[in-house]
């Protein structure tokens, strides 16, 4: 080393070197970001997205199957062929997601829940046609039966299908955080600075020396190098934005309409419960009122300025104008479920408040539910569609910026090499 | 290089770093607050067992009320549709145009929501159309509303309605809180169990699970047990829920009424009824303690549908399957304001 060192063509085989060493740090850090981003993303979309739209999608299957063989029942022993189907429909979806959920996924995280919903389902379908059964033969323990099933549905059910949807949230904010550390493009930006001003002060030093002031084989080098720093930075950048719309466009709506949606059938469906208990529907119409009032609105109808329809309405963003209507269909509806209560507490209008229901009611609701349902559905899009396009901006990257690095390693030895055989 | 611009070439630096730093700095995609999942009070009660307040036997009762079945006695000429008293509760339900009473919603034969119609009906809605029909002269004056066991003395006492029928069980500590009319049907307290069980009695069912309504006089008897044997009480809210639990196997017998345990066995045959009355448990209207008035008055209709032959009519429609119709009950009264 210092031999050579002590020679002229030594020290620029050693300056060579150096730079080569610089180069392959910048190609090093740049590479490895992106792969790791890329793989991040990968997660997110692939596994960790559908899981998450997978677990808000039984949620919802199963609120709505919920409220829907409640609202059949609350019809008489003869249910509608229309709420029956829905309620079908509905818990067959739930199944198949559920089914879906478990082949796709094998961490041991979820799979309490996974086996709480597949073997709780049943039981729930169970008690249902049951309850429907002594419905059909005008039997009042009926009631008793649906009560228990919705039991069974709100206290072990869907909190199970929440936890994994908990779950699936933390995957994608694990992603989220993996796909844009922030120290992965300073690293790139000091590798690169530091690849590129070695460059131009050799550059510089190997011109005052040599008194030839244009090397063209460094010249491409650095012109090389300086390219693939551009684009690694402004790939890197590019697919942060495009994970940052698709959180504020995409993700935050998605999870605020879903969260929305399941408390608007709660609330529907506890109006039902409440119906079909004759006189004992305190608890549910308290439980109504909750869930209506975690949406932002009071026990008649009034918005209170806070909850989650206020706040999804108050996002803004592309898809602003989908949820848009959310706020008034709601208010429309519990402005009905308080009368709807009111009826059935007042002497001799139960039949008031179950015509009511049956009609106003399941028509202001379904508007809501069906608004809710298209919301839900764009969001999700954008969602699925940012992350594609974040995934995008990486795409050929790590194979572009290895060759571009590669050519600019050849222009370093070669352009050196010249300078060597000077002194042959 | 002096000093000052190596100062401001460091502090250029700094600025560089950090606009780099902050436009790359880490997202997080966290579920936004709202959207978590809603933890709301547990609404639906489960059916553990737990004691149930206010124990009829353990409280005081009324001074003086030594029999429990006496109510005021009638006036001696029962005032006619559309001559009530002035000042009366009656004549302030005419007024009105309607009779309030409070009526259990899920206890047939006595009083249940009709899957087909939606009207609740049985043996308890008809004694109050009876009750209706002596205030007006027609019919079509009753409104209803769906009470549970636990509800029935707090909507009379806090004049909700004007008097409840819900197979209300009169005792004297009850007679603190409301007023009742004279017997309208003498139930039995009995065992209702899966037909073919080992089990005869309260004796035979000692550390087992029997379930009945909780805020009703049967659960208090229940939890007293036979002798030495001491059974567990599993309370619900409605006593329909008990008929889903002895189905499900979750107890091994329901307490309550015979003839509510009748509208089971109507609902599932592999039902029986077995064992010697637990405790004779006579039904009444509650009526509020201010309106002796009232009380008086319904005494006077039921004393009447008693005798004329209306009470056996009403019996046959609701509970005939039971056998043949017994004497109508003898009412006991005491004179009072």
């Amino acid at each position: 080393m210092r031999r050579r060192a002590a020679t002229p063509p030594g020290r620029l085989r050693l300056v060579s070197i150096g730079l080569v060493v610089a180069i392959v740090l910048l190609w090093l850090t740049a590479f490895a970001t992106t792969v790791a981003r890329q793989h991040a993303v990968d997660v997110v979309r692939g596994t960790a997205g559908p899981g998450f739209l997978a677990a808000q999608r039984v949620h919802a299957d199963l609120s709505e199957a919920d409220a829907s063989a409640a609202a059949a029942f609350l019809a008489g022993g003869v249910e509608p062929v229309a709420q029956r189907r829905a309620y079908q429909h509905s818990l067959a979806q739930a199944s198949t997601q559920v089914l879906t959920l478990a082949r796709a996924r094998g961490t041991a995280s979820t799979q309490d829940e996974l086996t709480t919903l597949a073997s709780q389902i049943p039981v729930y379908s169970g008690l249902v046609d049951q309850a429907r059964a002594d419905n059909r033969l005008g039997f009042a323990v009926g009631g008793a039966y649906l009560r228990q099933a919705s039991t069974l549905m709100q206290t072990v059910i869907l909190p199970a299908a929440d936890r994994l949807a908990a779950a699936e949230a933390d995957r994608i904010d694990d992603g989220y955080r993996r796909a844009t550390y922030w120290w992965q493009p300073v690293l790139v930006t000091l590798t690169g600075l530091l690849a590129l001003g070695g460059l131009v002060v050799a550059q510089v030093v190997l011109a005052r020396r040599t008194h030839r002031y244009l090397n063209v084989a460094l010249v491409a080098a650095t012109v090389v190098t300086a390219v693939a720093f551009g684009l690694t930075l402004s790939a890197l950048s590019a697919q942060r934005s495009r994970l940052l719309d698709g959180r504020d466009g995409g993700f935050v709506p998605m999870t605020l309409v879903a969260q929305a949606r399941v408390l608007a059938l709660r609330a529907w469906g506890d109006s039902s419960l409440s119906l079909i208990a004759h006189g004992d529907g305190a608890d549910q119409d308290s439980d109504a009122i909750a869930a209506s009032a975690r949406l932002g609105y009071d026990r008649s109808g009034h918005a209170i300025g806070s909850g989650v329809l206020p706040a999804a309405a108050r996002l803004g963003g592309p898809d602003a104008a989908t949820r848009a209507p959310l706020p008034g269909y709601w208010a429309a509806y519990a402005t009905t479920a308080a009368r709807i209560r009111f009826d059935a507490a007042d002497l001799g209008g139960f039949q008031n408040a179950v015509g009511l229901a049956l009609g106003d009611g399941t028509t202001a609701f379904r508007r809501f539910d069906t608004a809710a349902d298209t919301a839900l559905a764009t969001s999700q899009r954008r969602f699925d569609t940012r992350l594609t396009s974040a995934d995008d901006a990486l795409g050929g990257l790590a194979a572009e910026v290895s060759v571009a690095l590669a050519l600019a390693v050849v222009g370093i030895l070669a352009g050196y090499q010249a300078r060597i055989n000077d002194f042959r | 290089m002096t000093r000052a611009p190596r100062r401001a070439g460091l502090a250029g630096l700094l600025v560089a770093v950090t606009a780099l730093v902050t436009a790359c700095s880490t997202v997080s995609s966290r579920v936004p607050a709202e959207a978590r999942p809603l933890e709301l009070p547990t609404v639906h009660p489960a059916p553990a067992p737990a004691p149930t307040s206010a124990a009829p036997n353990s409280a005081g009762s009324a001074p003086g009320c030594t029999d429990a079945r006496a109510s005021w006695r009638p006036a001696a000429s029962q005032p006619a549709p559309g001559a009530m008293p002035a000042g009366s509760l009656m004549a302030e339900i005419v007024r009105r145009g309607y009779l309030r009473v409070a009526v259990l919603g899920d206890v047939p034969p006595f009083g249940s929501v009709d899957a087909l119609s939606g009207q609740t009906e049985g043996f308890d809605v008809d004694i109050a159309g009876e009750v209706g029909r002596a205030l007006f002269g027609s019919d079509g004056h009753v409104r209803l509303r769906n009470v549970n066991n636990a509800e029935r003395i707090g909507v009379v006492r806090d004049n909700q309605v004007d008097m409840a029928v819900a197979t209300m069980t009169v005792n004297c500590q009850r007679r603190t809180q409301v007023d009742f009319s004279s017997v309208y049907y003498e139930a039995q307290q009995k065992i209702l169990v899966q037909t073919g069980s080992p089990y005869r009695s309260l004796a035979d069912l000692g550390g087992k699970k029997v379930c009945a309504a909780a805020g009703t006089t049967t659960i208090q008897r229940i939890s007293q047990g036979v002798g030495s044997s001491r059974p567990q009480a599993y309370p619900v809210t409605n006593v329909a829920d008990c008929l889903v639990a002895l189905q499900q196997g979750k107890v091994d017998a329901v307490s309550s009424d015979d003839s509510v345990l009748a509208g089971m066995i109507a609902q599932d045959p592999h039902l029986s009824i077995v064992g010697p009355s637990l405790e004779e448990e006579p039904d009444a209207i509650a009526i509020s303690r201010a309106h002796p008035e009232f009380t008086r008055f319904v005494n006077g209709v039921l004393a009447r549908i008693f005798t004329d032959g209306t009470w056996a009519r009403i019996y046959t429609r609701w509970l005939g399957e039971l056998g043949p119709v017994p004497a109508a009950p003898t009412p006991s009264y005491r004179d009072g304001p």
